[in-house]
């Protein structure tokens, strides 16, 4: 999952403050102007800012995190598989197709035939198998690996107990993972236990193939963000690297040898820290594309000339409070439903979030399989309910006396919120909570260690539009709920979900372990994001998706066909 | 050498100002010392930056994501940051003493000092431009002010310092953007005057060097100004005045030299402060410097890289100070480091 904070999202993890967000209809839309007439090549830039106006970390694929790293390397880069643009299914990517054994153990992946690193050698097995070996490597210590080794591939679920040091352990815990090439055209992955979903996990990124000869010439600093990566961070995906100027720009250009050449001749991302900068340089007409920032949301939707270049894309990210069921007045699921439901959600979000996002009330969000809006009732806003609620809990009124709300004081957007959240639970529930401010990274830290009763907020957005993305995060002991939340009926309905391999009997047991959650209320849901950004009218071709998630929007299934039309 | 440490009669100190007289070597005398004076300074500045750094709450790993605390330790151990605090300090020390001043935790593969390296260039451009800007802007105003003060002259310059000296920077860049560069964009079609962000040694530097220079320039206006009004009241203006000599001479001759020395007391720490970089200007125009690199340092609790800035703003501002002491001796005349 992606991860938000102060406007950043992150893949996988969980966010942080505030605000930017996505809500979601079904499906894909693709823009108008299909008929138009591309402009010449020397006019075929794109210029956009990073998302959260930030530069990568790294440009090597494996040990990347956040969305402004994976919207480089996804474009770099060529996964085994991709999700479709209606997110129903997957589709080849880098493979063509792949089996699943009858047992559902072993898949096997048939990489394409003209398959070209963009220095035109061809993409094998065996960079797969190197990729996906370095991804594991405990040495490497990759950020977003748990959806490798926890679950899935076999021999993996060792990788947290290796010692790094100690070359030989190394050398044969990763002789031991199921991954290897029977062929150069053949990449099977081998798995612990049948998986429901493994065909998704194969679809991120950070799953690259790579290859061995670069990353032994880059030696230590191999994906460091610097001008020798052009010459090192080789892949196998529509674009390759063709500038990277640190702290202030990267420039993507077409991948030759790639299956279909992009018709964008340069891409650039540039690092403009403010959004608010970025949102000008949009109108001076440097950017292509821009996020608008929050506080411009009305006056763009007033503009007559910006509001014709408004997009408001549904995407799948669920925002929520967080509450420490383990910390008394809130180890009582009647009180966390009663603040669940104490507080009006479409005056937060248009008081404090500047009507950008949707109105949602359940966990999955709109556009995602497995959204039940006959889930809505439990945590809907109903003042009466609500007080009923706090009188059943049993709570005596002096345990209810100044509740800590801890929330970012870096972000302002995270303390109106949580201003708002105070006046609204004073006003319906009669319960004062006080509001404790900490900055970023002393919120997530307290956060993560329990240190907290209740904390404005988390998000999570889907890596994968899978159940199994979403429905893991509460599994007790689950690395990335900060709730401290188990309950056994739960978990056993979701491990029955996720290693079904029906569609349909998976839908039904995530369906019953969504109305336990939302009850239980180990969180209490916000609102979904939305993404909200104004496009030239002339960049056309774009298919966005539901996943898009970055500044360069409609790259996800569109990257290589996009273009610039005659203006 | 000996003799540089004085006779405590002739009132030689070590860090004062006044050396012994009559030897050639004293000024070089007093910079090796203040120099050398560097070493327990610094040390000082890493050991609290170094403590205090660690016992902030949360780490390099807490950015935003939930790592697993198996993954924690692999990061731990592959920075060496599973060791004891003072483990790590001693290691530090010894690196640093071989000029190694790690590498990032967050930019992976990347030198602390490559990192410094890359940025200083764009924020010492922008910093010694607005310097010059404070220096000359500065004191040109605020000697104008005095000399005819309570003019229209004097009123537009007290307006523009406490303008200035009222505007946060983050609020100025902003605005300069709105009405410079997108403000004449919709005036003219396109063809506007000033681009928004990004460097080059052409106009693009004209919007950070003003936001940069703005509020420094106001004070050291300020400062001139009631500096100057306070030596046009002195006895040896008014002797000057009584002798027939021409105005400009006084001005420049008794006046301003002497006005002057307050001043530069203070331009000595607004020049470590402008070449340092500003994080704000550096984020507002998009200039990859190191302003901006130490903020977003800290805020990431990227350890090696607070450290590394943190040593190099130390040595910036410590030269500074040296600099201007040395330059006393040429301004002021009760100053003497020589014979």
């Amino acid at each position: 999952m992606r991860l938000s904070f102060q406007g950043a999202r992150a893949v996988k993890a969980i966010g942080v403050v505030a605000v930017m967000a996505i809500a979601a209809a079904c499906g894909s839309s693709t823009t108008g102007n299909n008929g138009a007439t591309a402009a010449p090549p020397s006019q075929q830039n794109l210029t956009v800012n990073f998302e959260a106006g930030s530069e990568p970390g790294t440009l090597d694929p494996v040990q990347q995190l956040w969305i402004y790293e994976a919207q480089v390397d996804r474009n770099v880069f060529e996964a085994l598989l991709k999700a479709k643009p209606d997110l129903s299914d997957v589709e080849g990517a880098a493979a063509q197709s792949y089996d699943v054994s009858s047992d559902g153990l072993t898949y096997t992946f048939h990489l394409r035939q003209n398959g070209k690193w963009s220095d035109g050698k061809p993409v094998t097995a065996q960079d797969f198998v190197f990729g996906y070996k370095r991804l594991l490597d405990p040495r490497i210590a990759a950020p977003y690996v748990e959806g490798y080794f926890d679950v899935t591939i076999a021999g993996a679920a060792n990788y947290a107990n290796i010692d790094p040091k100690n070359t030989a352990q190394v050398t044969s815990f990763l002789n031991g993972l199921g991954v290897s090439a029977t062929d150069d055209h053949t990449f099977v992955i081998k798995l612990s236990k049948p998986s429901g979903f493994f065909k998704w996990t194969v679809t991120l990124w950070l799953a690259a193939p790579e290859r061995e000869d670069m990353v032994t010439k880059g030696g230590s600093s191999y994906g460091a963000v610097n001008a020798a990566a052009v010459d090192t961070v080789i892949g196998n995906g529509p674009f390759k690297l063709s500038e990277v100027v640190p702290k202030d720009h990267i420039t993507l250009v077409p991948n030759p040898f790639y299956r279909t050449k992009a018709k964008l001749q340069k891409v650039t991302l540039e690092e403009i820290g403010d959004p608010n900068v970025a949102y000008t340089k949009y109108q001076t007409g440097d950017l292509d594309m821009v996020d608008v920032p929050t506080a411009n949301a009305k006056t763009v939707e007033n503009d007559p000339v910006l509001s014709k270049q408004l997009v408001k894309l549904p995407t799948l990210l669920t925002w929520w409070i967080d509450i420490n069921v383990k910390k008394a007045p809130f180890d009582n699921p009647k009180l966390r439903l009663a603040f669940a439901k104490g507080f009006n959600r479409s005056e937060f979000l248009n008081n404090v979030e500047h009507g950008v996002g949707y109105e949602l009330d359940t966990f999955i969000p709109k556009g995602q399989r497995g959204y039940e809006p006959s889930l809505s009732n439990i945590q809907k806003f109903d003042a009466s309910a609500a007080k009923g609620l706090v009188q059943q809990s049993g709570v005596a009124a002096s345990a209810l006396n100044s509740i800590p709300l801890l929330y970012n004081s870096d972000s302002t957007a995270s303390k109106t919120a949580s201003e708002f959240l105070q006046a609204q639970w004073q006003a319906n529930l009669g319960i004062n909570v006080q509001l404790v401010g900490v900055d970023r990274n002393t919120w997530t830290h307290r956060v993560h260690k329990g240190d907290y009763t209740i904390a404005y907020q988390s998000g999570w957005s889907a890596d994968y539009p899978d159940g199994q993305d979403w429905f893991d995060i509460f599994l007790t002991g689950g690395g990335s709920q900060f709730s401290n939340y188990s309950n056994t009926q739960y978990d056993d309905l979701v491990h029955k979900g996720d290693a079904a391999t029906s569609q349909t009997q998976r839908d039904d047991y995530y369906k019953q372990a969504q109305q336990i959650l939302l009850t239980d209320a180990p969180m209490i849901i916000t609102f979904q994001g939305e993404n909200f950004f104004l496009k030239k009218p002339y960049l056309t071709g774009l298919t966005y998706t539901p996943m898009d998630d970055d500044t360069w929007y409609g790259d996800e299934a569109t990257a290589a066909t996009m273009f610039i039309a005659k203006h | 050498m000996a003799t540089a440490q004085g006779a405590p009669s002739q009132g030689g100190t070590l860090l004062g100002i006044k050396l012994p007289e009559g030897r050639s070597a004293n000024l070089i005398v007093y910079v090796i010392r203040r120099l050398l004076w560097m070493i327990p300074v610094l040390f000082f500045v890493i050991l609290i930056t170094f403590f205090l750094m660690h016992a902030t709450p949360g780490g390099p790993w807490d950015a935003n994501t939930k790592l697993k605390p198996d993954q924690i330790r692999l990061l731990d151990e592959k920075y060496g940051l599973d060791q004891p605090l003072w483990v790590q300090f001693g290691k530090y020390l010894l690196a640093i003493i071989r000029f190694d001043f790690g590498t990032s935790l967050i930019g992976q593969g990347q030198t602390v000092s490559g990192m410094i390296g890359l940025g200083l260039p764009y924020t010492v451009t922008i910093g010694a431009l607005a310097f010059l800007m404070v220096a000359i802007g500065g004191i040109g105003l605020g000697v104008v002010a005095a000399l005819r003060q309570n003019s229209m002259v004097d009123y537009v310059a007290l307006t523009l310092a406490t303008v200035g000296a009222s505007t946060p920077n983050f609020v100025l860049g902003i605005v300069l953007i709105v009405v410079f560069s997108l403000g004449l964009y919709h005036l003219t079609q396109g063809n506007f005057l000033l681009p928004a962000g990004g460097f080059g040694l052409d106009d693009r530097l004209i919007m950070p060097v003003v936001t940069l220079a703005f509020l420094p320039m106001a004070y050291i206006a300020r400062l001139t100004r009631a500096s100057t009004l306070e030596t046009l009241r002195q006895d040896y203006v008014r002797t000057a005045w009584a002798k027939g000599l021409a105005g400009r001479k006084v001005a420049m001759g008794h006046v301003l030299r002497n006005s002057l020395i307050p001043v530069a007391t203070a331009l000595g720490p607004t020049f470590a402060f402008l070449i340092t970089g500003s994080f704000v200007v550096e984020r507002v125009f998009q200039i990859p410097g190191i302003g901006r690199l130490f903020v977003t340092s800290i805020q990431g609790r990227d350890y090696p890289v607070i450290l590394g800035s943190t040593i190099f703003f130390a040595v910036v501002i410590a030269a500074a100070n040296l600099i201007v002491d040395i330059l006393y001796v040429f301004i002021d005349p009760r100053v003497r480091l020589i014979d």
